[in-house]
């Protein structure tokens, strides 16, 4: 029923839209960006795995063991650098995702190093993918509409007046880098169940910077902007395949092209909503029956 | 008029004899798929693969196809990234409906590939891609569907550790490797390994990344040990600002490296630092029938050189091959036909396939640089 | 102690390349409060516009080198001009300067592909690669020249920066834009020069680094390096950007001379975390808070 190429791009979509909707917790409710988001993935995917085949532990413990130690990493590398404004946050982050990735080159005995970590099993189907990124939207629309997600949006739109009203700035970005890490080790150890072989290189910067990217044109703030954005930023490259050398010209015009059109990413700061979707219908449609009047 | 009308009918009948004469079945091509970095930094051997491809299949066609049937080649990019060279794969094989596909020429792509073709039950040649997981997995099952045309890392390293203690005299080695890179770490250890049980000394051990350009201070700590032979498991470009430094720091050794030094640019973008080295390859165009290959590539195409071309067009003369034994295009015939050649002749020379492990032996050859030329030294067997 | 010194000779010449891409990143930043991460490519293209001025036949190289240098101006003004100006004008937050940035920088590294494909490009080596021996220790001609180049260039733009009435302009639009242009400096022009400086000095270090590593798509690659530096001293402090550059260099092959080669990332970005814990700002940045 479904073939192989679209069950892959499925998944494809699916681990990324975790990925994303992780980093848009983190940068559209508090405006910090990670660059080490792919260091992240990384863990989840190498503890996963590590806990498949050496292990052999059940999947669902395999990933969880993945999410956790990306998240136990994160809280500390926060607790470090969740102080640092803006770009020193961005550069330390970044910093770290080079870490990450020279480290498990590096040591060879515990993940294969460059030669990769192979003879994971497939158990990342498109309905374990679509599944998980289901539930991921649903934990995250949950965090953002909570108490603890308003606080946020606080933080946001004015730190210094957040912190007056008795909000704990620090540990609410604190807790929002380790809610994008969670999600980024859950990704990863998707990711790892799908493709069955690892290699640090795959969690490289230019995938730290495709999140971002991905995070930023489906519209900070929103987390359906951010679906949106990664089926787009996904399925762009699979449409533009058999373009050879054009296909990744194409896609850097055209990143540039919506931050032109549309400054505030696809759906900067508003979430989808079938309502609106209904009225601007319904107003068309009313229009069009006063014209036949 | 009428002398007109005659030239006309002449020509005419000329043309249409030709015509029949080339006729083939094109309503029901036999697709074979490509997938490699046809994009990106490493897009040059990619497309060079899939020229290559291209180039044999209207050689074919010329010819009057395999079974009667025109060959279609569909060539999709693959980025030289794991995941994306997985898709294409895929794409190729349930979108296009291919019966077998040529590529990659990276160890890291073909590895989850061919876990993919198990399943899928569609033959996948590597070009390149050396690292033993390609054909054999970690536990040491055979993918079944899973083949290649080139030498695996180990046997690049055996080659050169031998040639370098044997051949050459040389006693203590240095290496530099790059440790994000499969290829480069698992050849630069095989050479080591090599050298070292035949009795030669490690004095030297370094490591670099991808994407370095300046490799001074790991070859300043390299000079100090004053090794005789240096391994440089590495790509050409590497090479070149490798061994321009390893010369500006004061090393004199050997520099000894294996099939990423295999293009025509080599000593160009070496400018001079490469004199006296070695390293150990395929015969490529050494060969009579790949430089009359080579000479009408160049014309087709009009660019340089390179070696993926054929494997591009081993690849493609293999399946042709395979399909014509087999008598049809059914993908699980190819397969068995494909672990069943005993004897294949490519241009880039005879190989057999070893039925356990898909992989193939076949001749390799060492090459020499001197005075600023790459020079065939010949085959080497230790 | 021959090999320390060596090292630090290489250190040295590896930074100040660093130093010229960074002291670009930094003055964007200091006008801008924004990460270019076009300006390793624009570096790139600088890199190639010097390439395809030396095929030009009896061109003396001075010659190319200042279409190089001039190309990259121009690319970095034109990225200012049809990019960043219209995204300031949006009004959108500085983040989507960078993320355009972002899109130029793979636009640009994959355009460079097409065109001129993936394989590595010589620029013409002023010298053979000989090196000086001084006693043991070998020092790379090409690095002497480089190095040179580097510390006048550098020396011109602090000068400029610190004693010109364009300088004075810059330094006021960095310090508050809107009371400069009130007091009437012409930000857009300020800005449109601030762009085609950076981009000279991006172009210079291309055709630097093309001379010392060929020319190739993926060489603006770099600019992380040269980013990082600038963080190391201080986002928007030139200065600061000189030394966070030198540092790094000498930071990064001290490392892998010494301790090791496979951990020289790891523990450089250690370093580097280590001193943002101690001076949030970087070593010469001005802790102010920022513009929300």
């Amino acid at each position: 029923m479904l073939n192989a190429f679209y069950e892959g791009v499925i998944v494809i979509v699916c681990i990324n839209i975790i990925a994303v909707l992780g980093m848009s917790v983190l940068t559209g409710f508090t405006r910090l960006f990670s660059f080490g988001n792919a260091g992240f993935m990384s863990i989840g995917a190498y503890g996963a795995a590590i806990c498949s085949v050496q292990f052999g532990l059940p999947f669902p413990v395999a990933i969880l063991i993945g999410v956790l130690a990306a998240g136990v990493v994160a809280f500390l590398l926060g607790s470090l650098t969740i102080r640092l404004r803006g770009d020193y946050f961005l550069i330390s982050c970044l910093g770290f995702g080079e870490c990450v990735w020279v480290l498990f080159n590096y040591t060879r005995n515990i993940t294969g190093g460059a030669n990769g970590y192979s003879n994971i099993p497939y158990r990342t189907t498109a309905l374990v993918a679509f599944a998980s990124a289901v539930l991921a939207f649903v934990i995250a629309w949950n965090f953002i509409h909570s108490k603890y997600g308003q606080n946020l949006s606080a933080i946001r739109e004015n730190e210094v007046a957040a912190a007056a009203n008795g909000i704990d700035v620090v540990k609410f970005k604190k807790m929002a880098f380790v809610f994008s890490a969670l999600y980024a080790g859950w990704a990863g150890g998707l990711y790892a169940h799908y493709l069955r072989y690892i290699t640090p290189a795959l969690f490289n910067l230019s995938k730290s910077s495709e999140l971002i990217i991905t995070t930023v044109l489906g519209g900070l703030g929103s987390l359906t902007g951010s679906v949106l954005g990664t089926i787009i930023v996904q399925l762009l490259p699979e449409i533009f395949r058999s373009l050879a050398e054009y296909r990744m010209l194409f896609y850097g015009i055209a990143v540039v092209l919506v931050i032109l059109v549309r400054p505030n990413g696809l759906y900067g700061y508003r979430e989808f909503s079938l309502k609106r979707v209904v009225a601007f219908v319904t107003s068309r449609l009313g229009k069009g029956v006063k014209s036949h009047e | 008029m009428k002398k007109l009308s005659f030239i006309l009918a002449v020509v005419l009948i000329a043309l249409f004899s030709f015509g029949a004469y080339a006729e083939i079945d094109t309503d029901n091509p036999i697709k074979i798929g490509y997938v490699g970095a046809l994009s990106g930094d490493t897009a040059l051997w990619g497309q060079a693969g899939l020229n290559g491809l291209e180039l044999t299949a209207k050689q074919i066609n010329e010819e009057g196809g395999i079974l009667g049937r025109e060959v279609q080649i569909i060539g999709l990019d693959g980025k030289g990234v794991s995941d994306d060279s997985v898709s294409a794969y895929k794409r190729l094989v349930e979108e296009y409906g291919v019966v077998a596909v040529v590529g990659t020429n990276f160890s890291s792509c073909n590895i989850p590939i061919a876990a993919v073709a198990d399943e899928l039950k569609v033959p996948v040649i590597a070009t390149a891609a050396s690292n033993e997981l390609v054909t054999v997995d970690a536990d040491g099952n055979l993918h079944p569907y899973s083949f290649r045309l080139c030498f695996i890392d180990s046997y690049m390293g055996l080659l050169a550790g031998s040639y370098a203690y044997n051949e050459l005299g040389l006693r203590t080695c240095a290496v530099i490797e790059d440790i994000t890179d499969s290829y480069s770490t698992s050849v630069g250890g095989f050479m080591v390994d090599t050298f070292t049980s035949l009795g030669g000394e490690l004095v030297a051990i370094e490591e670099a990344q991808n994407g370095d350009n300046d490799f001074r201070a790991q070859l300043t700590k390299i000079a100090a040990k004053q090794p005789d032979v240096l391994f440089v498991p590495w790509n050409y470009e590497n090479v070149a600002l490798i061994a321009q430094q390893a010369r500006e720091v004061g090393i004199t050794a050997v520099l000894f490296g294996a099939d990423g030094w295999d293009t025509t640019e080599l000593t160009e973008l070496a400018n001079g630092a490469l004199e006296g080295c070695y390293y150990v390859s395929r015969p490529g165009f050494n060969l009579p029938e790949a430089a009359a290959y080579g000479e009408i590539y160049a014309a087709e195409y009009n660019v340089a050189l390179e070696t993926e071309c054929l494997y591009g067009n081993d690849g493609l003369k293999w399946i042709q091959y395979a399909i014509e034994t087999a008598g049809t295009d059914d993908s699980t015939a190819i397969r068995d036909a494909l672990e069943a050649t005993e004897s294949f002749d490519g241009l880039l020379g005879h190989m057999s396939i070893d039925p356990a492990t898909h992989n193939p032996s076949r001749d390799a050859a060492i090459f020499k640089v001197e005075n600023d030329e790459v020079v065939y030294v010949g085959i080497y067997q230790p | 102690m021959k090999i320390l010194f060596q090292q630090i000779i290489i250190g040295i010449s590896i930074g100040s390349v660093y130093a010229l891409i960074a002291s670009g990143y930094a003055l964007v930043y200091s006008l801008l409060d924004f990460s270019n991460w076009a300006h390793g490519e624009v570096c790139m293209l600088g890199a190639y516009c010097c390439f395809m001025a030396t095929r030009i036949e009896k061109l003396p190289f001075a010659v190319s080198v200042v279409i190089g240098v001039g190309g990259a101006a121009l690319i970095s003004l034109l990225n200012e001009r049809l990019a960043y100006r219209n995204i300031r004008r949006h009004g959108s937050p500085n983040m989507f300067l960078m993320i355009a940035a972002m899109g130029l920088s793979t636009t640009y590294q994959n355009l460079a592909n097409v065109i001129w494909g993936s394989k590595f490009k010589q620029l013409p080596k002023l010298f053979k690669t000989t090196s000086l021996n001084l006693g043991g220790v070998f020092i790379g001609t090409s690095d002497l020249l480089c190095l040179s180049i580097a510390i006048v260039v550098l020396v011109i733009l602090l000068l400029i920066i610190n004693k010109t009435r364009f300088g004075l302009h810059v330094r006021a639009v960095a310090c508050n834009g809107r009371t400069a242009s009130l007091l009437g400096v012409k930000i857009d022009r300020v800005i449109a020069m601030v762009f085609l400086l950076a981009g000279a000095l991006a172009g210079l270090a291309g055709v630097m680094y093309g001379m010392k590593y060929n020319v190739y798509p993926t060489m603006g690659n770099v600019g992380i390096k040269a980013f990082i530096a600038s963080v190391i001293g201080g986002l928007g402090s030139v200065p600061g950007a000189i030394i966070g550059a030198m540092l790094l260099g000498l930071i990064e092959t001290v490392v892998s001379g010494y301790i090791s080669s496979g951990l020289r990332d790891l523990i450089s970005f250690s370093l580097l975390i280590a001193i943002l814990l101690i001076r949030p700002s970087g070593l010469f940045g001005v802790d102010v808070q920022e513009k929300a």
